[in-house]
């Protein structure tokens, strides 16, 4: 049963330890994660104050960051022992990344930005098309087909951060990971972008953990996880 | 790699402006030593030939650079002249082939050169069309002055005046184009060629006019049996035809007509050296070997090239460094970007090769144009030779 749990869940962090600096250093931080598995088609939101590790959490479970101790899953492989390589290859597939900022690329037009993953995978001429044909089918749900000819600076925020989503879900990946995605957007669009992020997050079966210091989001969720309290023994609320 | 070259591409193709900045620094930078080099190279080499070709120059006693440059290139200055004399007496050593110039008039701005017939054998000039300045008042054309002025067998060329307000110097004289010559590539395609003959009809000495038997009486001066003395209003021949061929005549002594130069082929190294250190011994005229004058002279502009060379390579490593500083501080700006791709899990390198695909990019595309500017220039610059 736990290893069914453990093939079905999109990303899962066990027994996880991240250190920043050295034991005694003012700067010096931890993180712990005992046990936190977010399934496919779950939306869970990660709390808690400035500097407490919500970043840190999202990049050991993209596998931008190796944990010291523990194991890291995505998609039901473990990650964390794979070579550097290996462990980009299948982030730049299997995990959507979206950002306060945006961090689209200025000098590539929306449709590029969308396709940016399988680029940086080196996908050939047939994985292009039909990621072309993925990114068209997201570009009309998410309401952006008029922007993806146009570069980010010619797009309003809620635009960018919309063409941002299609680039994170465009690998149908099995981990969507979101840092702050509507910090910078008013509420009326902070409240549209998040409502087609979880609803394409969910309809296509990917696992989401975003990050948020907006409480008036939490409904919204799944789950709801302080990042202080996922190395005591209750992970989640 | 294709998707980065894509992300280079598009990243060049998005900034294209600052892109044709550094592609226009570095092209220029590559472009002035290349150019310099290839040009000096192109003198070593054309200018050599020639004086290779050319075993001695005998003149008169002076600068001996302004004799060769003068002989071989045709080179307008103010040499001395030689009497025919000298030619003369080379001639009757039997030590060589002599060959007379004499090259102080211009025709259009090209230098005349006049000569005598075994001029063409020596250089090699084939006609391409015509034939060779036989007679008096007719010229034939190097290549790139029939070209320049539109000329060809049958028409019609006036020689520059050399003093328009002196009127007892000789007027412009119109000279028929017998033919023209094939190109060369040398000095001989921007020169018209004369017989001897008629130089000293251009330096006045020898002249056309009616028969005094035939003019009006009021224009003699004085009349004895064996000679007439005319007034100066009797008013010469300015073209010579086939009517009036045979009234061109000299006055005085035939074996002082002027010569600038002789050229000397001598049948052997014996005959070569027995020729100059016997000219040159007499010391009233000057033999020199024009090979030795043009490595002179070559080593001077060798000299001068190595300084250069070296200011050349001060410009391409200060355009280095300036380049490198651009793609530093672009890369800096670039550094959020270069960030995301790493956490979007882009390969490990994938920042330096984006980074290395553009420079090189760059570099090649900045290296073609230097290469296509220096081809360029050669290409459209006059003969270096013949522009000597």
């Amino acid at each position: 049963m736990v290893e069914k749990a453990h093939r079905d869940a999109g990303s899962r962090l066990r027994g996880v330890r991240f250190r920043y600096g050295r034991a005694g250093d003012r700067d010096a931080f931890e993180l712990a994660v005992d046990d936190l598995a977010i399934a496919r088609g779950e939306a869970v939101a990660c709390i808690g104050p400035s500097g407490s590790g919500k970043t840190t959490l999202v990049h050991l479970a993209a596998g931008i960051l190796t944990p010291e101790e523990g194991e890291v899953h995505l998609g039901g492989a473990r990650i964390d022992g794979l070579a550097d390589e290996e462990r980009r290859r299948r982030r730049a597939l299997g995990v959507g990344l979206v950002f306060q900022e945006f961090e689209l690329l200025d000098y590539l037009s929306g449709l590029d930005n969308v396709l940016l993953p399988h680029r940086l995978a080196g996908a050939g001429r047939e994985r292009m098309a039909a990621a072309r044909g993925r990114a068209d089918q997201l570009a009309r749900t998410l309401g952006i087909e008029e922007v993806l000819g146009r570069v980010p600076r010619r797009m309003s925020q809620g635009q960018r951060q919309r063409v941002a989503i299609a680039r994170a879900l465009v690998t149908e990946p099995s981990l969507v990971l979101c840092d702050e995605p509507t910090g910078n957007l008013d509420p009326t669009t902070a409240d549209d972008v998040l409502t087609l992020l979880l609803a394409e997050a969910r309809g296509r079966g990917a696992a989401l953990l975003m990050v948020t210091h907006d409480h008036s989001l939490l409904d919204r969720f799944d789950r709801v996880v302080d990042v202080r309290e996922l190395g005591s023994a209750e992970a989640g609320a | 790699m294709s998707g980065l070259l894509y992300l280079a591409w598009r990243h060049l193709d998005a900034h294209r402006g600052r892109a044709l900045l550094v592609v226009s620094c570095i092209a220029l930078a590559l472009w002035v030593p290349w150019t310099a080099s290839r040009l000096a190279a192109r003198y070593d080499v054309e200018l050599r030939a020639r004086a290779e070709a050319t075993p001695l120059v005998v003149g008169a006693p002076g600068n001996r650079y302004d004799l060769t440059l003068a002989a071989l290139y045709f080179r307008p200055t103010e040499l001395d002249t030689v009497p025919y004399s000298a030619f003369e007496a080379l001639a009757a050593e039997g030590r060589a082939l002599c060959i007379p110039l004499h090259m102080r008039f211009t025709a259009r701005k090209a230098p005349i050169v006049a000569t005598s017939v075994e001029y063409a054998e020596f250089r090699g000039l084939a006609l391409a069309e015509g034939r060779d300045p036989l007679r008096i008042g007719e010229v034939t054309l190097g290549a790139g002055i029939a070209e320049r002025l539109g000329l060809g067998a049958g028409d019609h060329l006036f020689s520059d005046p050399t003093e328009l307000y002196d009127i007892a110097r000789p007027p412009a004289l119109k000279m028929r184009v017998a033919g023209v010559y094939a190109a060369r590539g040398t000095p001989d395609d921007d020169a018209v060629f004369v017989d001897i003959r008629t130089a000293w009809v251009l330096e006045g000495i020898a002249h056309g006019h009616a028969d005094t038997d035939d003019i009006d009486e009021e224009l003699v001066l004085s009349r004895t049996e064996d000679s007439v003395a005319v007034s100066g209003a009797l008013i010469e021949y300015a073209e010579v035809t086939a009517e009036n061929e045979a009234s061109f005549h000299y006055h005085g002594d035939t074996s002082l007509l002027p010569l600038s130069a002789v050229l000397a082929v001598p049948h052997s190294t014996k005959d070569a050296t027995l020729l100059k250190s016997g000219v040159n011994a007499r010391k009233k005229r000057l033999a020199v070997t024009p090979t030795a004058v043009i490595d002179d002279l070559l080593g001077v502009v060798f000299r001068i090239k190595r300084f250069f060379d070296l200011v050349g390579a001060f410009l391409v490593a200060t355009t280095t460094a300036l380049v490198a500083l651009v793609f530093l501080l672009a890369t800096r700006l670039r550094a959020r970007e270069l960030v995301t791709l790493d956490r979007m899990g882009a390969p490990r390198r994938a920042a330096a090769t984006l980074v290395g695909l553009e420079i090189a990019a760059v570099l090649a595309v900045a290296t073609a144009a230097a290469w296509l500017m220096t081809a360029g220039t050669l290409a459209v610059l006059p003969d270096l030779v013949a522009s000597f």
